[in-house]
C-alpha cells in the first residue's frame, strides 16, 4: 500500500501539469483536430452522433486555439458543402459560443451521401481564417 | 460484420447466380429498414391523441367543407388507392398543377407538399381548404360548420375547449374570407380565435394522418434476415429483387436522394424531368415553397404552433434560400411505389418502368439556367438490370393500414357513423 502511495505521489506533478494544460486549453479531447489553411489556428471538433449520419440532424462541439490557447475573442462560422454537387447544406447552422474558444453548433444536416467539405471560418480582427476538412458520409 | 453470401439453392432460385453483397452494400441496405416509430411532432400537442384522431378522420372524409359539397381530403387521397388518386394531376374544384402524393407514412416527412410550403403535417392540412382550386372554402365557414354541427362541436370542445361564438355574425361575418376586407375589419382577437380553431381542427386531421403507416414489406423481412443471418427471411426477396437492391444501393446511385428507411431524403432536387405540359418548366417548386413557409403564421415558428421556439421552428427560420431551389421538388418516398402511379410531381410517367427509362437515358431532360443536380448521369443499365431494379422497388409494398382508418367516422367515437353512440 505504501509503495503504491509513493508511486502516486511521484506521478502527481505530471498529472497536475497535464490537467493544467487541458484546463488551460492547450489540448483538446474532441475527436478531430485540424489547422487553419494559414496554420495560425487549431480547430478541434466532435459530432453527435458520430460518425455523421446521412440525412439526420447532428450537433457539433468546436474548440479553436491559437498557439495552444483557447481563443478569447473572435467569431466562428461553421458551414459545409458538397463541391462535386455544387451545393451546400439546406439550413444555416445555429452556432452558440459556450465558453472561451468553445462553440456548440446545431442544425447541421448532410442530406445526401457522398463527399462533404466542412468549413470553419474564424473571424478575428477583421480577417477570416478558414480551416476545412473532407468528410465522406455514407 | 455480417457476411452474406446468398446461396442460390438455399434461396430457391437454383438456376440463377447467387447475389453477393459487399460489406459496404450491406451497411447501406441496413440503413433502409426498419422504419422507426412515427416521430413526435412537438408543434402539435394532439398528434398522439386518439380522440383528436377520431375528429380528424371525420373531417378528412367530410366533403361538406368544400364550396360545392363534393370535395374532401379523400378526393385526392383516397384510401382504396393508397391515399392518392391515381391521376396525373390533383383535381378538387379544378384540376391543379401537381400530382397528389400518397399519405402513407406521411408523418415521417420533414416538409409537406411537393414544394415544402408547409413545415408541419397540421399546417399542410389547412392549405387545401382555402385554395380556390381545391375546397374553395374559408376558415371562418369551416369553423362555423364545426360550431353548428352537434357532433363536431362536442368532439372539438371536449378536446380544445369552447369554440368562438360563431353565431355572432357581427363579429364573425359569413363572407370574411381570410383575403377579404371583411376579415381585415374583424377584431384581431376574433381573427385569432378563428385561426386557432382552424389550426386545432387541422391538428386533429394530422393526428389521423399520423396513423396511416404501411411499413412491413418483403424488403423489410429480407433486412431482418440480413441482421439475423436467417435464411428463411432472406428468401423474402427473389434473386431479381436482390439484384435490383444491389443496383439501388450501389451502381445506380438511387440512394443519393432516396435514402433512409422511407427511401427519401425529404429534401428538394431538380432532376430536369420533362414537364407534364410540354415545353419549359414554369413551376418554381421549392423556390416559392420556402418563401411561403417562412412567412406563414401557421408555420412551426408561428403563434399557432405548440412549440414555436423548438428545433423545427428554428430550422424553418434558417432555411438557405437561393436560386438553386427554382424548379426543385421534394424527393418522394419509394415505399408502396407500386401502388402510387402515376409518378413525379406532375404525374409525368404512368409506369415505374417509364421512370427508370428516364433515369437510364435522361432523354428529353430539361436543362435550365438554374442549378440542377450535377451528379445526375444516364444510368445506362441493361434491360435486365432495369427489370431487376423495378422488381426491387415493387418489393417495398406493404399491407395497407386497417380498414377502420379507411372511411368516415363519428367525430366523437371514431366508429362508423351508422353505429349507435353508447350512452354515458
Amino acid at each position: 500500500m505504501i509503495r503504491e502511495q509513493n508511486t502516486m505521489n511521484m506521478h502527481l506533478p505530471a498529472i497536475a501539469i497535464s490537467l493544467a494544460l487541458v484546463l488551460g486549453g492547450c489540448s483538446s479531447t474532441l475527436d478531430h483536430q485540424l489547422q487553419s489553411n494559414d496554420r495560425a489556428y487549431e480547430v478541434s471538433w466532435s459530432s453527435d452522433p458520430a460518425p455523421i449520419p446521412v440525412n439526420e440532424f447532428f450537433t457539433m462541439d468546436v474548440e479553436v486555439r491559437r498557439d495552444g490557447t483557447l481563443l478569447a475573442s473572435g467569431d466562428l462560422v461553421v458551414d459545409a458543402a458538397m463541391p462535386h454537387h455544387n451545393h451546400g447544406m439546406n439550413h444555416i447552422p445555429h452556432i452558440e459560443r459556450t465558453g472561451t474558444g468553445r462553440w456548440h453548433v446545431q442544425d447541421m444536416l448532410f442530406h445526401m451521401p457522398g463527399d462533404w467539405e466542412l468549413y470553419f471560418d474564424i473571424k478575428q480582427d477583421g480577417v477570416v481564417h478558414r480551416a476545412q476538412e473532407s468528410i465522406e458520409v455514407d | 460484420m455480417l457476411a452474406l453470401c446468398c446461396m442460390s439453392a438455399v434461396l430457391g432460385f437454383a438456376d440463377e447466380p447467387a447475389v453477393v453483397f459487399t460489406p459496404r452494400q450491406q451497411r447501406r441496405i441496413l440503413q433502409h429498414s426498419p422504419v422507426p416509430a412515427v416521430p413526435d411532432d412537438p408543434t402539435n400537442d394532439w398528434d398522439r391523441d386518439p380522440a383528436a384522431a377520431h375528429l380528424g378522420q371525420a373531417l378528412f372524409f367530410d366533403a361538406g367543407f368544400s364550396r360545392n359539397g363534393q370535395v374532401s381530403c379523400a378526393t385526392c387521397h383516397g384510401p382504396m388507392i393508397a391515399w392518392t388518386d391515381a391521376q396525373p394531376l390533383a383535381t378538387g374544384l379544378e384540376t391543379g398543377t401537381r400530382h397528389s402524393p400518397s399519405l402513407l407514412n406521411v408523418a415521417h416527412q420533414r416538409w409537406f407538399f411537393w414544394d415544402g410550403r408547409a413545415d408541419t403535417l397540421w399546417s399542410q392540412a389547412m392549405h387545401p381548404i382555402e385554395h380556390p382550386g381545391e375546397f374553395d372554402a374559408s376558415r371562418i365557414e369551416y369553423v362555423r360548420r364545426i360550431h353548428s354541427d352537434a357532433a363536431y362541436r362536442e368532439a372539438y370542445e371536449s378536446l380544445f375547449g369552447p369554440l368562438p361564438p360563431m353565431d355572432d355574425e357581427q363579429r364573425f361575418p359569413r363572407d370574411a374570407r381570410s383575403d377579404s376586407p371583411a376579415w381585415a375589419a374583424m377584431a384581431e382577437t376574433d381573427r385569432d380565435q378563428v385561426n386557432r380553431a382552424f389550426a386545432n381542427c387541422s391538428k386533429s386531421v394530422a393526428a389521423y394522418e399520423s396513423r396511416l403507416r404501411s411499413v412491413e414489406s418483403p424488403f423489410d423481412v429480407f433486412v431482418e434476415g440480413l441482421r439475423q443471418d436467417d435464411e428463411t427471411k432472406l428468401a423474402a426477396l427473389t434473386a431479381s429483387e436482390q439484384r435490383g437492391l444491389q443496383l439501388f444501393v450501389d451502381e445506380a446511385g438511387c440512394r443519393q436522394c432516396h435514402s433512409g428507411p422511407l427511401f427519401s431524403d425529404f429534401e428538394f432536387h431538380n432532376i430536369g424531368i420533362p414537364t407534364g405540359h410540354g415545353g419549359a418548366p414554369r413551376d418554381p417548386g421549392r423556390f416559392d415553397g420556402l418563401a411561403h413557409v417562412q412567412r406563414s403564421p401557421f408555420s412551426a415558428h408561428g403563434p399557432y404552433s405548440d412549440d414555436p421556439d423548438g428545433a423545427r421552428a428554428r430550422r424553418t427560420a434558417s432555411i438557405v434560400q437561393g436560386q438553386e431551389h427554382w424548379g426543385s421538388f421534394k424527393t418522394p418516398t419509394l415505399r408502396n411505389i407500386e401502388r402510387t402511379a402515376p409518378y413525379m410531381h406532375q404525374g409525368q410517367f404512368d409506369r415505374l418502368e417509364d421512370v427508370l427509362a428516364f433515369y437510364n437515358t435522361l432523354e428529353d431532360m430539361q436543362l435550365q439556367d438554374h442549378h440542377q443536380e450535377m451528379v445526375l448521369k444516364p444510368l445506362e443499365l441493361t434491360d435486365a438490370q432495369l427489370a431487376d431494379l423495378a422488381a426491387f422497388l415493387r418489393s417495398l409494398t406493404s399491407p395497407l393500414p386497417p380498414k377502420s382508418l379507411m372511411g368516415p367516422v363519428d367525430p366523437r367515437t371514431g366508429k362508423p357513423p351508422s353505429e349507435p353512440i353508447e350512452g354515458p
